[in-house]
């Protein structure tokens, strides 16, 4: 491979949701043969040029071309988009045009595809069977199906590292060592900068929609791409230990907890501190929340206690003074078919009753005393829910939360999808049950500005454990960026 | 000062000359279905004249739709739990037959009657079970119980109708009072205890939050396997009553007589969502609906229309009422969502005006 052959060229996208970029006159090319990838903090509009390479959107501005004619662009995205359900055989047929309907040429023509691409899986197996590398490995050969015939192919690679761990990872590595050596061209999306590093032959660094910057990957190391990324130079990497208000009681023990990315992770909250806790996406920090309060059956091992005492249910969890802020308003915190006052005393279990009877005007009265006090812009407390706005919706559940005066309260993504002004109302009245009650926090974003800015100190998790902490005010925020990638 | 008093009136003025509307179209979607009560006996009265608005056929709709009112009632338990439980009719079935054959084997009534309760009660139990531990759908789990429910009746009542039963059973259901037999005061009475629990209880509303988000009601610790479970075994137990009840008013039960009660159960209960309630199941609206579908029934019979029409207008009625009550809950929603942006206007608009004072 003397002269790089390109397979793809993107020349001054731009792409706008609503006023603002995403992505600002962005270009992009993909060679034969190479590993290419793309790497970006939250928000940089990286994950806008994938959906655009991939056809997901179409570009506002701006052109994509393909070096040769009847170039296959295929797509691996993070969750695979399996049939769990049906054979291997089957999942990868699936998208091939239906000329051939006889199991036997179907079988034959699959045998080929898996042969070019060295990949040896049992067809007849079904994919939720398989191991998750194995089904990773399904998920490419599905997106290069078409390609047998093809002049050219690029392979986009979209964040499924994030679910392979260990040798998984190691093997799904060697598979796409193999295909760019077959002169696939492969777009890597990748959180994990030693995966990048490891694999890539050059780096393209998003941020704020631009390219900042493209790469041989040879002549990066972590540190620079960091740099790149963040727009900051780093510090040099002395991630203080939490100390943690040494005297207070601790409310919050967290031992050993594992769920399906999270592993062994520990965790202490004393009364009146608010801990972040934070990670890119699929590393698993987003898992914290659920496994805590023990909702679902995602809980593998660990102990919770609460107050030094161990809790396993969600039941148990609010029973002792735990409270949750689901980041999933809609489907997880709400229930929409209420009213204001029903989704407000949804947090009082069986605290207002005599003889089991509700008692209606008590209820209001709290009901409307905490729509005063939270300042949650309704209609009344009869209101349907579905009428408030997220802010006011999340301010009621911050209400409800805050009211049962619990010991724990943990957050997801508080602030999703809340306007600045009542996201600082929603947060202060938050801050002062920490600050004059002893509220124990755990604040867990993906924003690592927001994170610093409401926490006392930052838990990074990262490929599922937990690999440091930073206290917020003797340490820089970005060295967090070190322990993030 | 000037300016932002022409800011903050207009939003006033259109909050007030809105706020009554909702409350009109609340009223009117609360009492769609007597609406639709009135209109069909005002009908029926017109085509049919003395017979149909008299006191005796009164007495006659009230007694012989009962057993229908309790079997929707049943529906509507499940429903409020976020099930369907198809096997109502079957379990009612195989209830009224066992029952039947142990009063007229000469078990004591009371032995019998706690026993029949018990079985649906099984019934409806094995159902929850099926549906939160065996993660089944409950479609499919209770369309295979109430075939199952059918086919335990048969094989201990056997294919033909058991008669012959005990005048102190019969007594039970079937004393009339000033002309309605008890039958109909027991489903009111069950239905005000069904209102009391759903409407004005902790429990009731766990099970409505059950019924509408299961994650959230899960996070927050509530107990959903067992309100699941729990409200399933009371529908297995309101379908088995409903049983001893077509037993009792009828002196006679066949395991398989009643096929035909599992649509008009489901069609009060939706049908019900319009009214008391609304956009809720419930047990008031159930009840009410349930003499909707039986008057518009009788009316038809007796005004001497062809079987079929009785048939398309029991559809019709439930599709009109749906789009009434959705025609009146979006606009209800969108009332609402203007004020809680025209609250929040106003707010802003009042710190603005504090803050131009405050300057």
């Amino acid at each position: 491979m003397s002269e790089p052959t390109v397979l793809l060229t993107a020349e001054g996208l731009s792409k706008w949701f609503g006023a603002t970029y995403a992505l600002r006159g962005v270009s992009f090319d993909v060679r034969a043969g190479e590993i290419h990838a793309i790497v970006g903090a939250n928000g940089s509009g990286k994950s806008t040029l994938v959906k655009i390479l991939s056809g997901a959107y179409p570009p506002d501005r701006g052109q994509i071309t393909a070096g040769t004619d009847g170039l296959i662009i295929g797509t691996v995205h993070q969750n695979l988009s399996l049939f769990g359900e049906a054979t291997v055989r089957e999942n990868i047929c699936g998208v091939i045009p239906a000329r051939m309907l006889s199991a036997a040429r179907e079988t034959a023509v699959v045998k080929r595809l898996l042969g070019q691409l060295g990949l040896a899986i049992p067809l007849a197996a079904k994919v939720q069977e398989l191991p998750i590398d194995q089904q990773a490995f399904v998920a490419v050969a599905r997106a290069l199906a078409r390609t047998q015939d093809a002049p050219g192919a690029v392979l986009i690679v979209d964040e499924v590292t994030s679910v392979l761990r260990g040798q998984a990872a190691t093997r799904f590595a060697e598979v796409l060592g193999r295909l760019r050596d077959r002169g696939i061209g492969i777009v890597l999306v990748s959180h994990d900068l030693d995966e990048v590093l490891g694999l890539a032959d050059r780096v393209t660094i998003i941020t704020d929609g631009s390219v900042r910057a493209v790469e041989e990957a040879a002549s990066l190391d972590r540190r620079r791409l960091i740099e790149l990324m963040t727009g900051g130079s780093v510090e040099a990497a002395g991630v203080a230990e939490a100390e943690g208000a040494a005297t207070r009681p601790v409310v919050l023990s967290v031992t050993g907890l594992s769920g399906d990315l999270l592993h062994e992770f520990n965790l202490e909250v004393r009364s009146g501190e608010v801990v972040g806790l934070i990670g890119v996406p699929g590393s698993g920090y987003d898992e914290a929340p659920y496994l805590i309060t023990g909702a679902g059956a995602g809980r593998r091992s660990g102990e919770v206690r609460l107050s030094g005492r161990a809790v396993h249910s969600p039941g148990a969890f609010a029973a002792h003074g735990g409270r949750l802020i689901p980041a999933d308003r809609g489907r997880t915190a709400l229930v929409s078919a209420g009213t204001v006052l029903e989704n407000f005393m949804l947090g009082h279990q069986g605290g207002h009753a005599r003889w089991g009877l509700r008692q209606a005007r008590q209820e209001r009265q709290l009901a409307e005393a905490a729509v005063a006090r939270y300042g949650v812009k309704c209609a009344g407390i009869a209101a349907p829910i579905t009428s408030l706005s997220g802010g006011n919706q999340q301010k009621l559940i911050m209400a409800r939360c805050l009211e049962a005066s619990p010991r724990v309260l943990v957050v997801h993504e508080p602030t999703q999808g809340v306007d600045v002004r009542a996201r600082a109302e929603l947060l202060a009245h938050m801050h002062r049950a920490v600050a004059e009650r002893g509220l124990g926090v755990v604040y867990v974003c993906g924003d690592l500005d927001e994170v610093w800015d409401n926490a006392h100190r930052v838990v990074v998790v990262r490929r599922g454990r937990k690999v440091g902490e930073a206290e917020v005010g003797t340490t820089a925020k970005e060295s967090v960026h070190q322990l993030l990638y | 000062m000037q300016a932002s008093q022409a800011v903050t009136e207009p939003p006033g003025d259109h909050g007030r000359s809105r706020r009554a509307l909702p409350q009109v179209s609340a009223a009117a979607s609360r009492g769609s279905l007597f609406i639709v009560l009135v209109a069909l006996i005002a009908i029926f009265a017109g085509i049919d004249g003395s017979t149909f608005f008299s006191l005796s056929n009164l007495q006659v709709v009230l007694t012989t739709q009962a057993t229908y009112g309790v079997i929707s009632l049943a529906v509507t338990v499940a429903l409020v739990v976020g099930e369907v439980d198809l096997s109502v009719g079957g379990v009612m079935g195989a209830v009224a037959g066992v029952m039947a054959l142990m009063v007229s084997d000469g078990v004591p009534t009371g032995l019998a009657l706690v026993l029949a309760l018990l079985l649906g009660a099984a019934f409806g139990l094995v159902n929850g079970l099926l549906v939160t531990y065996g993660r089944l759908s409950s479609i499919i789990a209770t369309l295979a119980t109430g075939t199952i429910s059918t086919g335990i009746g048969l094989a201990i009542v056997g294919p033909n109708t058991v008669s012959g039963l005990s005048q102190t059973f019969l007594s039970i259901f079937a004393t009339p009072w000033g002309g309605i037999q008890t039958a109909f005061y027991l489903l009111v009475g069950l239905s005000v205890v069904a209102i009391v629990i759903l409407q004005r209880t902790l429990l009731g509303r766990r099970l409505f939050f059950v019924g509408q988000n299961r994650d959230a009601a899960e996070l927050l610790g509530i107990k959903v396997r067992r309100l699941t479970v729990g409200g399933m075994t009371v529908t297995g137990l309101l379908a088995g009553f409903a049983g001893i009840m077509l037993a009792g008013q009828n002196g006679a039960a066949n395991v398989t007589q009643t096929n035909g009660y599992l649509l008009p159960a489901f069609a009060a209960a939706f049908l019900g969502t319009s009214a008391i309630v609304p956009g809720r199941f419930n047990a008031g609206g159930t009840l009410l609906a349930t003499y909707v579908l039986g008057a518009a029934t009788v009316g038809l019979n007796m005004s001497g229309v062809a079987t079929w029409s009785t048939y398309i207008f029991n559809g019709a009625l439930l599709i009109i009422s749906l789009g009434m009550f959705t025609v009146l809950r979006l606009r209800k929603e969108r009332t609402a969502k203007k004020q809680s942006m025209l609250a929040a206007e106003r707010t802003a608009a009042a710190g603005a005006t504090e803050a131009a004072a405050n300057e």
